[in-house]
């Protein structure tokens, strides 16, 4: 008997414990109390990639903050409802589909990185959810997905961006050191070419297989080319094993990275690998430029560090683009709606453009409230956000200005800014 | 040929790694027949209790020899606590696989709502870099392939020459004829278990300091090099699986010096695939592998 208990009692754990893992933190859809509008952050919050989860809840929350303090939408409150894609294609399919089949109040999706895009768009196309994603895939640089928008600048325009600060930098020979997981190897095949494009001359190009244990002959290899620096993207573990044993082979050159090395998980990793010292000084992070005395941002962090409840920590995230990013894409769906009278999906879309454009005689707001306020008197709005201003073209892809920001006591700052000039001349 | 020769001193390194958890895993497995695939989870739960040890300022290795002991009471407490009321239930080979895949999934994603998700890093500096020919070997790689030098041999000898090793190999071919000749199955298996669980955690710390980096999902994301390695020498032979990390270790570095760094687990698992062909039962293993499981 006793036997039989502890093999119920087991089997039972088991199963529960199957099933939350299998539901992550996900909520699946499930919907906020009546008459709340829901944000849904389709982000991993397990896995590997677990930490784009919390990156994104540190836009949403001080965006709904905000949002809520100003009245809300249409008089509705608002919820950032987390749904864990798990970052697999084949989870975040099915997590998509439990959430659009069990919450009526859903009206935007915050998230959707490169490794799902592709996989859950076209059910929230067809769903006509707006999605706002921070995927740099160039298979969106085109997209025809009128429920798609993308504010940070696509992969390819981050890659030449990286090939045009190396030379700004003064790397005549560098050597680029990508990832080949889908995430890292959207900037790379820019990066490559732009760098051969302007006249430098690399020395090596090492496309890594992700998460090994080891890569020292790839490490030895870079190490006897001597590069001046290296462009590189990878995710936070590749990147902390392979510095780890270049550091103990040769030195570490100058690195020409970009926001993801601004994501405290990687530095975190490599600081840990490389020493963060060593990090600071020979890190070049290549970012879009936003001021960070602009008016979007200050609120931005500043509902940030007001949403200690929601966002552990939330200091961590207060440089971070993807987070910013994600702040402006929850401010940007509330005007719209405003800006439409509706939270019809499918009417308020297509103002999108509307309150982000630039126009004669609009009025330029860096708040929700303000936006707002311009919207009941009549007015049109430009929204210019905590990244900057948000043109989105007819692909509804967004384009940024890039700086070469470093990590000086404890703050980024940007060094120099990489000209639309100088990326143009790398993207041919 | 200096590329060769450094390929081969990394890919001896690499082995060293592997190694250790290879023979923990190959040893259960062939006196209990269960395949543990929450191997990688013991690996990262104690990996994690040398981390707190470390942050707490104890020495590296010393944090190792915790992680050791803890590793082995993890092990035996998941097999009395979980795997044997299923195995007294007469649960088949493929669901105690499904079990032990259970036993990943709640203790990596536990781990992981527990420390959050992000890494972490031992204080260790990898020390002073010894030449030796074309390459180049830290102090801290050096004792890694000492302490794993040791524990196979120490493995090996114990498992030829003692009374308790005789009665695990005893186990492994013919648990009946071994429970008939009077050997005490059940502290055998949990013997084999708390080894197991004791080179899962010396394992663990060790490639946790080679990555220089690690998550609460790190173990299980290796494990399916560490079986590689078993299966190719053979699984249920801890010597096989010395042999099967030493391939594997050495054609991932001299397949990513000479060839595609991004397709050297491709070469890897071809020589896997290879081997397997020619000999199913891989390089050394004698032992059925259609017996029940032990109980």
């Amino acid at each position: 008997m006793r036997g039989k208990r502890t093999f119920v009692g087991v089997m039972a754990v088991t199963l529960a414990a199957l099933t939350a893992a299998a539901c992550g933190s996900s909520s699946g859809g499930s919907s906020g109390p009546k008459g709340n509008l829901e944000f849904a952050m389709f982000l991993p919050f397990s896995g590997p990639n677990a930490a784009y989860g919390p990156e994104g809840a540190a836009g949403c929350y001080p965006a709904v903050r905000e949002i809520d303090a100003a009245g809300g939408i249409l008089g509705h409150k608002i919820h950032c409802t987390p749904v864990d894609d798990k970052g697999e294609p084949a989870d975040a399919v099915p997590a998509a589909n439990r959430m659009l089949a069990s919450s009526s109040s859903l009206v935007g999706v915050i998230g959707t990185d490169s490794n799902t895009a592709t996989a859950v768009v076209p059910l929230f196309q067809q769903a006509h959810i707006p999605v706002f994603s921070t995927t740099g895939q160039s298979s969106f640089d085109h997209s025809t997905a009128s429920y798609f928008w993308r504010i940070l600048s696509p992969d390819a325009a981050q890659g030449s961006a990286m090939a045009a600060a190396a030379k700004k930098l003064g790397i005549t020979r560098p050597a680029t050191m990508f990832g080949n997981d889908i995430a890292a190897q959207g900037s790379a095949p820019s990066a490559i070419s732009g760098i051969k494009r302007i006249g430098l001359h690399p020395v090596a190009n090492q496309t890594l297989g992700v998460g090994q244990s080891s890569y020292r002959s790839e490490a030895t290899a870079m190490a006897s080319a001597k590069p001046q620096g290296i462009v590189t993207e990878a995710d936070p573990q590749t990147s902390a094993t392979y510095f780890s044993e270049l550091s103990q082979i040769g030195q570490i050159p100058k690195l020409v990275t970009d926001p993801v090395s601004q994501e405290p998980n990687w530095r975190q990793a490599m600081g840990g690998a490389i020493g963060k010292s060593l990090l600071d000084k020979q890190d070049y992070a290549v970012v879009a430029y936003s001021p960070p005395t602009s008016l979007a941002y200050k609120r931005f962090t500043s509902e940030l560090m007001s949403s200690a409840k929601q966002v552990p920590k939330p200091s961590q995230w207060d440089a971070d683009l993807y987070s910013a990013a994600d702040y402006d894409s929850a401010i940007i769906l509330a005007l719209a709606m405003d800006a439409a009278h509706s939270d019809s999906p499918s009417v308020y879309n297509r103002y999108i453009t509307k309150v982000t454009a630039p126009s004669p005689g609009a009025t330029v707001v860096h708040t929700y409230a303000a936006g707002k306020a311009a919207l009941a008197k009549g007015k049109h709005i430009q929204y210019v956000g905590a990244v900057g201003p948000i043109h989105f073209d007819r692909w509804h892809n967004a384009g940024n200005a890039f700086a070469i920001e470093r990590y000086v006591n404890g703050n980024w700052k940007a060094s120099s800014l990489v000209t639309a000039a100088e990326i143009k001349a790398a993207a041919g | 040929m200096a590329v060769f020769v450094s390929a081969v001193g990394f890919g001896v390194v690499t082995a060293a790694i592997l190694a250790i958890s290879a023979v923990g895993f190959t040893l259960q497995f062939s006196v209990t027949n269960v395949f543990n695939l929450a191997f990688g989870s013991v690996m990262t739960l104690s990996g994690f209790v040398a981390y707190w040890l470390n942050a707490a300022g104890l020495n590296v290795w010393v944090a190792m020899a915790a992680a050791a002991l803890s590793g082995g009471l993890i092990s035996l407490a998941i097999n009395e606590v979980i795997y044997t009321p299923f195995i007294r239930h007469g649960l088949n080979l493929f669901g105690m696989v499904i079990v032990t895949i259970s036993v990943a999934v709640i203790f990596d994603h536990g781990l992981q709502a527990a420390v959050g998700p992000t890494f972490f890093s031992y204080v260790a500096p990898a020390g002073r870099a010894f030449h030796f020919a074309d390459f180049v070997l830290t102090r801290q790689e050096l004792i890694i392939i000492g302490i794993a030098l040791v524990l196979t041999i120490l493995v090996q000898v114990g498992l030829q020459y003692t009374r308790v090793g005789k009665a695990m190999r005893g186990l492994a071919v013919n648990a009946s004829l071994a429970r008939a000749c009077g050997i005490p199955t059940r502290q055998v298996i949990a013997l084999a278990w708390f080894v197991s669980g004791v080179l899962a955690g010396i394992g663990g710390v060790a490639l946790f300091l080679d990555t220089s980096t690690f998550t609460a999902t790190t173990g299980s994301e290796f494990l399916i090099v560490i079986i590689a390695a078993a299966v190719l020498g053979g699984i249920g032979s801890p010597r096989g699986a010395v042999l099967g990390a030493l391939v594997v270790g050495i054609v991932t570095e001299v397949g990513a010096a000479y060839w595609n760094p991004e397709l050297k687990d491709v070469l890897a698992f071809g020589v896997l695939i290879a081997v397997l062909l020619v000999r199913p039962q891989g390089l050394f293993s004698r032992l059925a592998t259609e017996r029940a499981i032990t109980r």
